[in-house]
């Protein structure tokens, strides 16, 4: 398995071979879709959608029915004249649910493969795009097993740019900028709101502006700012205890008299040559959620 | 429908190959360094005074820019750099990659670097884009040749040297596939 690479996106892990690239990604919320390419094709796509938790209205999803409103929709969208040519149908068992697929062509051949998540409720829609002389068996030997679409975990995994790091289930990927060398991502659950950001040739930025103090008063980026609005930045002071650069401001509701917390914290992460930074804002007992990810932030770059 | 028609854009060059390429800094084109290792490249500009017919413009570089320009010595290729790149600012493939190829373009478009491309290779696509690349090459000096920018015998000479290239690159494919 030297050769793979583990991806972890949106609620989702799964394994592909090494140098493969997250190149293209959307929703977070009620629905999650992410394309894997290689150094030269698109590879592989994973959508998934939150089924209605509310039983009453909740109906049966069939994969089958899924692959084949997805393929009729694929060459409506394509232009393509007639029906596709569904070649082959079968199943297999991907994270203990059962799965449904079709290899079809289009320019190349495509398998789509579908399933219910039972314990996450969400429908996954799955496409992989072979080449001349690829063989689905020989892709889903490796594509199948490494695929997870739920965990008895409380956190969901994410890797992101070599950086990984986990988030308490619950909250949703919300707002992402997935700039090189700079990336930002925004998780909220119900009023509470994770952020993190960082950036790259810290070591070299860092000689230039002498202190992260002074970096942050210049290279926040404003994306942090409209998250966490009403931060007064040139309040950033470093705590000698952590040894990382904080800003904290507390609020108490009037009505409730509960304590709602918005934090910022600052750091050089020698090992990695990155300045991170994280935000919370929320109530303050689930402040830890914040130092959970903090906790879980490594540097993998391969 | 445009007034002046699109200049016609070179064939383009395989990553792969592209990755392989090494980077050559333009003879004319020196550069200083301060205290800090903060580099300063320096390029003659003809002024057009037979007084003082040439001036140096300055181009500063950043502590990033100055490591990596320290280290284009006309032998090792973008992908040795990468790797170097990887190890020296911590950063994946990718970053690496990406940042480097930047901070080439910026210096090819400024003619202060050239890429000096690997020979094809065989058996691949890399041989049909070479020939294009060639040919292309040919049609430039043609256009250039009309406009009196080059004189005939640099011309004949340059062309036949094109052809030649052409010619051994279709044989050497033909050999080995026969």
């Amino acid at each position: 398995m030297e050769n793979f690479e583990k991806e972890y996106w949106l609620e989702v892990e799964l394994q592909h071979p090494k140098g493969w690239v997250l190149a293209a990604e959307s929703g977070g919320m009620l629905d999650g879709y992410f394309r894997i390419d290689s150094k030269t094709a698109a590879k592989l796509e994973v959508k998934w959608e939150k089924q209605a938790s509310d039983r009453r209205v909740k109906a049966k999803v069939q994969p089958m029915v899924v692959i084949n409103k997805f393929i009729e929709d694929y060459m409506t969208r394509a232009k393509r004249k007639g029906k596709a040519e569904v070649y082959e149908r079968g199943s297999a068992r991907i994270c203990g649910h059962n799965a449904y697929f079709a290899k079809w062509r289009d320019v190349g051949d495509i398998v789509t493969v579908s399933w219910v998540c039972e314990d996450e409720n969400k429908v996954f829609l799955l496409n992989y795009y072979l080449e001349p002389g690829e063989k689905w068996e020989d892709v889903a030997s490796w594509l199948v097993p490494g695929f997870i679409c739920h965990t008895s975990e409380k956190f969901w995994q994410y890797r992101l740019i070599g950086v990984e790091f986990k988030v308490p289930k619950g909250y949703a990927l919300q707002t992402r900028k997935l700039l090189l060398g700079r990336p930002i991502v925004v998780f909220k659950a119900g009023g509470k709101t994770l952020l993190l950001h960082w950036s790259t040739f810290a070591r070299e930025t860092l000689a230039k502006y002498k202190s992260i103090v002074e970096w942050a008063k210049k290279e926040v980026p404003k994306e942090v700012v409209s998250v966490m609005k009403g931060l007064k930045y040139d309040k950033l002071k470093p705590d000698e205890k952590t040894g990382r650069v904080m800003l904290e401001e507390t609020e108490r509701t009037f009505f409730s008299g509960k304590t709602t917390v918005k934090t910022l914290r600052i750091w050089h992460d020698t090992d990695s040559n990155r300045i991170f930074l994280t935000g919370y804002s929320g109530p303050r007992e689930n402040i830890i959620d914040l130092e959970e990810l903090e906790k879980s932030i490594v540097f993998k770059p391969e | 429908m445009p007034l002046f028609g699109k200049k016609k854009e070179p064939p383009r060059i395989s990553p792969g190959r592209l990755y392989r390429s090494i980077p050559i800094v333009n003879p004319k084109v020196r550069h200083e360094e301060d205290a800090d290792g903060i580099v300063t490249i320096l390029i003659p500009v003809p002024t057009g005074d037979p007084k003082k017919p040439e001036r140096t413009a300055r181009i500063k570089l950043d502590a990033i820019g100055s490591k990596v320009w320290k280290r284009i010595d006309g032998k090792t290729p973008l992908n040795e750099m990468v790797q170097w790149m990887k190890q020296e600012f911590m950063l994946t493939e990718r970053e690496a990659e990406v940042s480097l190829s930047m901070f080439m373009k910026s210096l090819v478009d400024k003619k202060l670097v050239a890429l000096a491309l690997p020979p094809p290779t065989p058996g691949t696509p890399e041989v049909q884009e070479e020939i294009e690349r060639i040919r292309f090459e040919i049609e430039e000096l043609e256009k250039a040749f009309k406009k009196k920018k080059v004189d005939e015998k640099t011309f004949r000479d340059l062309k036949e040297k094109y052809e030649q290239a052409i010619r051994e690159l279709e044989e050497k494919e033909a050999g080995g596939k026969s």
